[in-house]
């Protein structure tokens, strides 16, 4: 229990917990300490979580330091390079414009991670704002909206957003807020049921009891504690929204040519798949590598963060 | 305080009726509640488990859960102001200034995402306007006023690392933080073992004497009331049957349900006696009993008591008021010999 609540906290606002930790050094001390590191125990008793980790920490700074670690610049052209093969001077090989696709790749890293970042918090963060508006009114207007997302939910997820991708324009911008909007019925659903089981405990009622008003009891009591299990969701989802962001691009739908982008690169790669096998593959592989990361690593933190589901 | 302040009773609970439609009907939970608290007073409300005591808090807070209750009729009036009719905005600013709440689990009524001393200036900031730094020292100077050594720390812990003894005085803390005029205590005790108990009720007695706090405390424990009020009423099955004096209530009681409450505890009894038992159970709230609703299970009921509601009897007493809802106190001579007479407990027809 102690390790859920103050944990979430932590990993929502960092710069807090940095001030927690130093104010806990009394009588307190070390209960932030000694809950990183039993974290950090937890983590490492599972592998598999580890290598998420890992997968996910390289990701993400490889795609932070894209400049230094790329080889070439990522829109390159070397007309007299085409299609080469992977060798020493280009270790993925280069495309028909004679891009050096390991460039494109890390800087793909940054697209893809973005993309997935920005659709899992727009998600979340009117999935809170819904889900917990709709837990604490409920009544009608819990009704109305829980329907209303099952209605989105009904429709399978990349169709819908390929239609709003589609019909938004096809660009990067818009295919992460299709997908973003097809997601949001996930946290709205999880955050009104945590909401409808929080609303009832005493503390909501207490501070009720003490004049706080719905809004302030909604946002400084229910929400905390509805963090959590959005956090893991999220987490887990990362992996899957670069999925179908990269989908999206794929289907001509998101990034256009010529960004950098895994799901576009591996279309264009598509028509020399029989040939130039290297220049499809080295893109996908950096999808599936990227998503096997932020699942692996999301159920490590489920592991960390939900006692209950702890093997 | 006026002339008027010290008529008017603080708190003044007049024939409420709440009623909770359901599916199979309406459950008619408090049924003509009176009940008065005159201020700076500690008042028990005493009734078993079901029978309306913490219906009657919620509805003086007007906590109830909106849509799932109707008021048949009745007043509340807080200092002779209607609560009743308050719109919810109007009662957000009585509420934690005037009146106050704690509740019966100190494990659950604070919230573990926040720090204690933060929960406690969140309702300093609420009605009196201080800053975050002001609230946050006011409520650890309240934390310490509550006897919670080192009470700068502990207003940075969390509640996990709280006992539950520290944990409702916590709770007193917020709820005593703007010095309000009336506290609802419900059942604050009765989750703390018995040494703890007896500190928290200390404490409450020596914090409504000294801030001029009325308590409405509502248990099932007449140790507890005879321990720190001054007056009780005893409640069953959703009116209150019998209210005064604690000495008086607890030496003499008139009403069968409180006689046969009061030779029901176990403390009375040696080791290897039987305890007594009321017979029978608490009626269906959904169908009472259409007399007196303690007819069926008391010893000397009969035809009239089935027939009708008996009225409220008070009687003077050197203490104050006594007053009794039995239609053996009205008068009705064959009943009151027959309760004196015969042993209680035991269905005398």
């Amino acid at each position: 229990m102690r390790l859920r609540e103050s944990s979430s906290r932590e990993r929502e606002v960092p710069a807090a917990a940095g001030r927690r930790a130093g104010r806990n050094a009394d009588g307190s001390r070390g209960t932030v300490a000694g809950q990183l590191g039993y974290s950090w125990y937890l983590l490492r008793r599972n592998p598999l979580s580890l290598i998420g980790l890992g997968i996910v920490l390289a990701v993400g700074l490889v795609a932070l330091a894209a400049p230094v670690v790329a080889p070439h610049p990522p829109d390159a052209v070397a007309l007299a390079e085409r299609l080469l093969p992977p060798g020493p001077s280009h270790w993925f090989g280069t495309d028909e414009m004679g891009r050096d696709i390991l460039s494109r790749v890390i800087w793909g890293a940054r697209v893809s991670l973005s993309a997935g970042l920005i659709i899992v918090g727009i998600g979340a963060f009117f999935g809170i704002a819904i889900g917990s508006a709709s837990g604490a009114i409920g009544g009608v207007t819990d009704t109305l909206i829980m329907r209303l997302m099952d209605v989105i939910l009904a429709f399978p997820s990349l169709v819908l957003s390929m239609a709003l991708a589609a019909a938004l324009g096809p660009n990067l911008t818009n295919a992460m807020l299709a997908v973003a909007f097809v997601r949001i019925p996930v946290y709205v659903r999880l955050v009104r049921g945590q909401a409808l089981e929080v609303r009832e405990k005493d503390f909501v009622r207490a501070s009720r009891a003490s004049g706080a008003s719905g809004t302030w009891t909604v946002v400084h009591h229910i929400i905390p504690n509805t963090l959590t299990p959005v956090l893991v969701q999220a987490s887990l989802d990362i992996g899957g929204a670069i999925l179908t962001a990269s989908a999206l691009s794929f289907l001509g739908l998101g990034a256009q040519p010529p960004t950098a982008e895994w799901g576009a690169m591996v279309s264009s790669g598509r028509r020399f798949i029989l040939d130039q096998w290297w220049y499809a593959t080295f893109p996908g592989a950096a999808i599936l590598v990227t998503a096997i990361g932020f699942n692996l690593f999301g159920d490590g933190l489920r592991d960390i963060l939900d006692p209950r589901l702890r093997r | 305080m006026n002339e008027e302040g010290v008529k008017v009773p603080l708190l003044t609970i007049n024939d409420l009726r709440v009623e909770f439609p359901t599916y199979w009907g309406t459950v008619k939970a408090l049924d003509g509640v009176t009940l008065e608290v005159n201020r700076g007073e500690i008042v028990g409300l005493v009734g078993e488990s079901g029978c309306g005591k913490s219906v009657t808090a919620m509805t003086v807070m007007r906590l109830l859960p909106p849509g799932q209750y109707r008021i048949a009729s009745g007043s509340v009036k807080l200092s002779g102001e209607e609560l009743l009719t308050k719109t919810e905005r109007e009662m957000e600013t009585i509420r934690g200034k005037r009146l106050a709440m704690v509740f019966q689990e100190p494990m659950t009524s604070l919230n573990p995402t926040i720090r204690v001393g933060e929960q406690i200036a969140e309702v300093i900031r609420v009605h009196q306007g201080l800053s975050r730094a002001e609230a946050a020292e006011r409520a650890a100077q309240l934390l310490h006023s509550m006897r919670i050594p080192d009470a700068e720390r502990v207003s940075r812990q969390y509640p996990f690392q709280m006992s539950g003894g520290m944990r409702q005085r916590a709770m007193l803390a917020m709820a005593l933080s703007c010095g309000p005029d009336l506290l609802v205590a419900d059942e604050p005790t009765t989750a703390l073992d018995v040494t703890v108990q007896a500190q928290v009720l200390r404490l409450i007695q020596q914090k409504s004497a000294e801030l001029g706090t009325a308590v409405l405390f509502i248990t099932h424990d007449f140790g507890v009331v005879a321990q720190v009020c001054r007056r009780v009423a005893v409640m069953y099955a959703g009116t209150v049957v019998e209210a005064g004096p604690v000495e008086v209530v607890l030496r003499e009681p008139l009403h069968p349900y409180t006689r046969a409450l009061l030779t029901a505890l176990p403390e009375r009894f040696s080791r290897d006696e039987r305890l007594t038992v009321i017979p029978g159970s608490v009626p269906n709230l959904l169908h009472p009993p259409a007399g007196c609703r303690f007819e069926p299970r008391c010893p000397h009921g009969d035809e009239h008591c089935r027939a009708s509601k008996p009225p409220t009897v008070s009687r003077p007493t050197g203490l104050g008021e006594h007053r009794v809802a039995c239609w053996a106190m009205d008068g009705n001579q064959a009943l009151a010999g027959a309760m004196n007479g015969g042993g209680v407990g035991e269905r005398g027809r």
